[in-house]
């Protein structure tokens, strides 16, 4: 089967747009895209379009609507925290299937204000029995860790200090602040050992990106630019053994990153740089070792010897990751994987990682009675 | 499937201690994950311990108990719920011995 490639991708910067909707937002990104490698809405074959507060609101031809109503098929994606990767997946398995030859894929939130989580229909159970608050679920997967390996208040910490100082260089970031590790500590408390600046920020944005076969890239004459993609893979939440009282994210994100690198024939010692799911600075830690950027129990000191900062052994979340760019819950996994094009194409400007040539985009979600979703993507630099 | 009764003391696997919650939800309030004695696992509120981090809370005994408390959502209409509360040193309630 041919290769397929990214050859346009691009994504708003993060914000709060409460005079747009979704489609407003993805059709922004969309034109973005098409506007990085010169093609138009002419040329789609089909979309792809990942979002969950509006999953049966058919986002994608409301979008079309305000761009171009060219009669392609459009497909709907919404999978939690992987409804954009899930969107580029399906984009990269109909091209990889032959079926198309140019597919665009967009992932766009507008984002309700507050807290995520919390009660459907009937009694609600928060406080009366624990929380279902987004941040108490993930400071259960912290405190999991720092049961495990004795991981500290100042480690998760220093995650959030790490990703707020990466952010600073990226323009497209929603803050753009240095946060030093007092003020991080200090923060308002969320959820022990989550603060506020350890928990993601409710932004709204969008991002798109195109997809080719090798025969179209070559066509168009646009290889120059063009990103591969050495693996796209998904899993779903296998048994964990806690599960009905506390949800797991690492047992998908470690079957996905297996599958991935096999898939794409290399491991981690070969990553230049990953885009992980940081929705809060506890989740960063744990997927260090998922991932397999570290053994079991190392993460704590590769954050502390800043292994995962720019200009370290393997930078994690340059773009400021969603603690600080934003986690636009449908946008972030198309964004993760601009960020990650972007420094393959080397145009990262001052956040550049010199001479990257392979990088890793991983998001997964879910939540309490839901079950889990996760998505890996492997890139390299044509 | 058939109902089964679950062990009503077990041990903390994990804790947090939850600041901001939803609108209306005194806080703050410790959200335990419990290890039951029979294998099972719940998550609930514990009661009756400081919500201090600096505390010590892997492992400690706990026990389950039934009480009404009204749902925020439905204020003055009481539900049974349950939480649990620290296995006191005299306590004959733990199950395990």
């Amino acid at each position: 089967m041919d290769d397929v490639y990214v050859v346009g991708i691009d994504m708003i910067k993060f914000g709060r747009f409460p005079d747009r909707g979704n489609p407003s937002l993805a059709a922004e990104a969309a034109l973005l895209a098409l506007d990085d490698c010169g093609l138009t809405l002419k040329d789609m074959q089909a979309l792809y379009c990942g979002n969950v507060g509006e999953a049966a609101g058919m986002v994608g031809q409301r979008m079309l609507a305000k761009i171009g109503q060219t009669g392609i098929p459009v497909t709907n994606v919404s999978n939690a925290c992987a409804s954009g990767a899930t969107a580029f997946r399906d984009a990269w398995l109909a091209v990889k299937a032959g079926i198309y030859d140019v597919v665009l894929a967009v992932g766009v939130e507008q984002m309700p204000k507050g807290l995520l989580g919390g009660a459907g229909a009937g009694p609600s159970t928060e406080g009366l029995i624990g929380s279902n608050s987004m941040p108490a679920m993930f400071s259960h997967v912290g405190v999991e860790h720092a049961r495990r390996y004795g991981t500290t208040f100042e480690e998760f910490a220093l995650v959030s200090v790490k990703n707020h100082h990466h952010s600073t260089l990226n323009p497209k970031s929603m803050y753009r602040r240095e946060t030093p590790l007092r003020e991080v500590t200090e923060a308002e408390m969320i959820a022990w050992p989550n603060t506020k600046l350890m928990c993601s920020v409710n932004v709204d944005g969008a991002a798109a990106a195109i997809l080719v076969s090798d025969r179209k890239m070559m066509q168009l004459g646009l290889h120059r630019r063009a990103v591969k993609v050495r693996a796209s893979e998904m899993s779903s939440n296998p048994f964990a053994e806690r599960q009905l009282a506390m949800p797991d994210f690492s047992g998908a994100t470690r079957i996905a990153v297996r599958e991935a690198y096999e898939r794409a024939g290399l491991g981690p010692e070969d990553v230049d740089l990953v885009e992980l799911h940081d929705c809060f600075a506890t989740a960063e830690l744990v997927h260090y070792e998922n991932l397999g950027l570290c053994g079991d129990g190392e993460a704590r000191r590769l954050i502390r010897d800043g292994e995962t900062r720019l200009g370290g052994r393997i930078p994690v979340n340059v773009s400021g990751g969603l603690l600080s760019k934003g986690h636009p819950l449908g946008a972030t996994g198309i964004a993760n994987i601009y960020e990650i094009s972007t420094h393959l194409r080397g145009e990262a400007g001052d956040r550049q990682v010199e001479g990257a040539r392979i990088g890793l985009t991983h998001v997964v979600g879910g939540g309490p009675d839901m079950g889990t979703a996760c998505a890996i993507h492997v890139l390299e630099r044509v | 499937m058939s109902p089964c009764r679950l062990a009503e003391s077990g041990k903390v696997y994990v804790h947090t201690i939850v600041h901001r919650s939803f609108p209306g939800v005194p806080t703050p309030f410790i959200d335990v994950i419990v290890d039951l004695h029979d294998g099972a696992y719940l998550k609930g509120t514990l009661l009756g311990v400081e919500p201090d981090p600096g505390k010590a809370f892997f492992d400690l005994p706990v026990k389950v108990v039934f009480l009404e408390e009204a749902p925020v959502n439905m204020p003055g209409a009481p539900h049974l719920t349950y939480a649990f509360e620290p296995v006191g040193s005299s306590d004959e309630d733990s199950d395990h011995g």
